[in-house]
């Protein structure tokens, strides 16, 4: 999809601006000269006899291609490790384990056999393979045969001993556009020399996403990257925040995204150095800012940015992550205890185990023999039995986790958070457990804090609709804007087709958290907002404007959005509120919004 | 000793190439014949595109046959490896 420039009247106007909307891989904006980084033409694969007497120099050949891979692989894993990418590098691990492969060796078999060149033979040989693994009907193929391909492209590169575009010898400041970019690739490009990527299909989940983002250089995929290489005269911007790509910029859009870019360079110094905190809009409205967490890891940063508090600690990450192998209940209170002890009174809302759906731990359905759940029978996960539904239903799962939470309660300012809630039903019922379960431990001798607040995330619609009668049950609620976007919109947000309807700003969306806001100042009980619109500058002041006074988002994200309050004022934000309210369109919003944030942005 | 057990992909992503690498180089050390079954196929545990053709996502049963002098420690050391998701979540 792109638009072209309106004033072009011409086929080939030299500055006609060019507006590429991709899918945002990796945040950043980067301007620079575009630099094409295509396949090699390995359609041209030489292709001819050998004689039996030079057989065994050929396979000699191979041999060298596979040998020089390694090296490259073991020196990129090295450099990898080096700058701290593990992940990466145990990707690239998995390359060099490749290389030892029996299906490699049988290569040199098939050369004796068929006495052909070995680009020939070694070609058919990953074709076959690409062509099995991709009968399989697995969702993460493209992944799978993009690590065959990358090693094979690699050995071939080897065999044909052309002159190789490495990412090392790229200029500095290039903007790298590829068709697709294999993981090793994007392992070897450094920060300083590519400013950003564009490619035509790398996909967002895939290993090459999770490797620029973890490098930090800003990334579009799903570009038309060949009407780059018709159009491009001079240089082209990449804001990867947006899935944006501009060819052939005018010199405001220039200036614009120049701005932009130096801008939030010189902010992020300037707020990461700030050592006073002050949560308040200019004309003084007090703002509470809370992060997200994961482990206790997140916690020192969340205390250098002087967050005031955790507004969100996903305790099934914990799991997840293996960093504790089991879930009994002593090892669950000893990281409880220790993230509030290390809290210092600062606020914990400990969000239960949020399991199910796309947060998948099959731990919890071993242990359980009582309750065998069949995963593959679930058709729609993000509607089935997760959360709070399946914690009611496995009660010795919500029983332990609670029991470590009550325990650890004296330590701290502890809250427990119960995901999912779909009926007040449900927080009655967790309520009671929670009741049974404090007087199972103070009959066990066990000291509790007294007054453990209770609260509710509101994520799906029917939460929204029914808040007043939520709001008298609960202590406080926690909005998460991402479920709750699928939810009401009905858009599945892991759906790239989906993009396009997945809209946090959404009229609708807009509508729910006012209601929310409302009951809630009814009973007088704080809301939070944790979804990821929090963490989006983009929302900050409407979101303000809509009255909501706690913002839960990643650490990282804490200066940032900090700085955004201390550029505005309330009374503006509200008026900005009830103008965003009465339009029609998210895209009239995004426009609105993204305008607001522009302006606030100029010093 | 011919041995042959069945088990559960668990890990998210499946077996993947990373998981795939990690079967591979346990085998290094180990001398019996391991192959893996699943749908029909069966391949070379010691061969990762092989482990990556049999295009195994999460929850896929997979039936592991061992044959060989040490067939039961590596049989055990397979199983634990799809236990402990190949370390990944």
């Amino acid at each position: 999809m792109y638009f072209d420039d309106e004033n072009s009247t011409n086929g080939w106007s030299f500055n006609e601006e060019l507006l590429l909307q991709g899918l945002p891989v990796s945040d950043g904006i980067a301007i620079g000269m575009p630099f094409f980084l295509f396949e090699d033409s390995s359609k041209d694969v030489p292709e001819f006899m050998i004689a039996a007497a030079e057989i065994e120099e050929e396979i000699v050949r191979y041999r060298k291609a596979i040998y020089s891979s390694r090296e490259d692989l073991e020196l990129l894993r090295v450099n990898l490790s080096n700058e701290g990418s593990t992940e990466a590098a145990m990707i690239i691990d998995a390359h060099i384990e490749m290389l030892d492969d029996p299906v490699l060796k049988l290569v040199e078999d098939e050369i004796r056999a068929k006495r052909q060149n070995t680009e020939v033979v070694f070609r058919a040989a990953i074709a076959e393979i690409e062509k099995q693994i991709s009968q399989g009907k697995d969702t993460y193929i493209e992944q799978r045969i993009n690590d065959v391909k990358d090693l094979s492209k690699r050995i071939l590169r080897h065999l044909f001993a052309k002159q190789k575009v490495s990412f090392a010898d790229i200029p500095p400041n290039s903007v790298v556009i590829a068709s697709e970019l294999p993981p090793s690739d994007a392992a070897e490009a450094q920060a300083s020399r590519v400013a950003a990527i564009v490619t035509r299909q790398g996909g967002g989940a895939s290993h090459t996403g999770l490797i620029v983002r973890a490098k930090g250089i800003p990334c579009v995929d799903n570009i038309d990257t060949k009407l780059i290489e018709a159009k491009s005269k001079n240089c082209v911007i990449v804001d990867g925040s947006n899935g944006k790509v501009i060819v052939n910029p005018k010199m405001e859009t220039l200036q614009k995204y120049d701005g932009l870019k130096k801008r939030f360079r010189k902010e992020f110094i300037e707020i990461s150095q700030k050592v006073s905190y002050n949560d308040t809009t200019l004309d003084g409205h007090q703002i509470k800012l809370l992060a997200n967490i994961e482990s206790i890891h997140d916690l020192d940063l969340v205390l250098n940015y002087g967050a005031m508090g955790v507004g969100l600690f996903r305790s099934e990450y914990l799991f997840l992550h293996r960093e504790v192998f089991s879930f009994s209940e002593d090892e669950q209170f000893a990281v409880y205890s220790q993230i509030l002890r290390k809290a210092n009174n600062l606020p914990i809302v400990i969000r239960v185990f949020d399991i199910g759906g796309d947060k998948i731990s099959d731990i919890f359905f071993e242990t359980s023999s009582t309750f065998p759940i069949n995963r593959l029978s679930e058709i729609n996960p993000a509607l089935g039995c997760r959360a709070i539904r399946l914690l009611l239903k496995q009660r010795n799962v919500f029983r332990t986790q609670l029991r470590a939470i009550l325990r650890a309660s004296i330590y701290g300012d502890v809250r427990i958070l119960l995901p999912l809630i779909s009926d007040v039903a449900e927080v009655l019922e967790a309520k009671n457990f929670i009741d049974e379960v404090r007087k199972e431990l103070e009959y066990e001798g066990i000291k509790i804090k007294e007054k453990i607040p209770l609260g509710a995330m509101i994520e799906v619609p029917s939460a929204v609709i029914t808040a007043d009668l939520m709001a008298e049950e609960c202590d406080f609620f926690s909005i998460g804007t991402n479920d709750l976007t699928q939810y009401a919109l009905a858009v599945d947000r892991a759906d790239p087709r989906m993009r396009d309807l997945y809209q946090p700003a959404h009229p609708t969306m807009l509508r729910m958290i006012t209601k929310v806001v409302e009951e809630a100042k009814k009973r007088d009980i704080p809301v939070t907002l944790c979804g990821e619109m929090a963490s989006n500058p983009l929302y900050t002041e409407l979101l303000i404007g809509l009255g909501i006074k706690e913002l839960s988002c990643p650490p990282r994200f804490i200066p940032i959005i900090r700085n955004i309050l201390n550029k505005i004022e309330y009374s503006s934000a509200q008026k900005l509120a009830e103008t965003t309210l009465n339009l029609k369109s998210h895209r009239d919003i995004h426009q609105l919004l993204t305008k607001e944030l522009e302006s606030k942005r100029v010093i | 000793m011919k041995l042959v057990s069945k088990v559960r992909v668990k890990n998210r992503l499946g077996l993947h190439a990373r998981p795939a690498a990690v079967i591979a180089r346990l085998l290094q050390e180990c001398q019996s014949d391991v192959s893996l079954t699943h749908q029909k196929r069966t391949i070379n545990a010691r061969s990762i595109m092989s482990i990556l053709v049999l295009a195994a996502k999460k929850n896929a049963q997979i039936t592991i046959t061992v044959e060989g002098v040490d067939a039961d420690e590596t049989l055990q050391k397979l199983i634990d490896l799809f236990e402990n998701q190949f370390d990944e979540t």
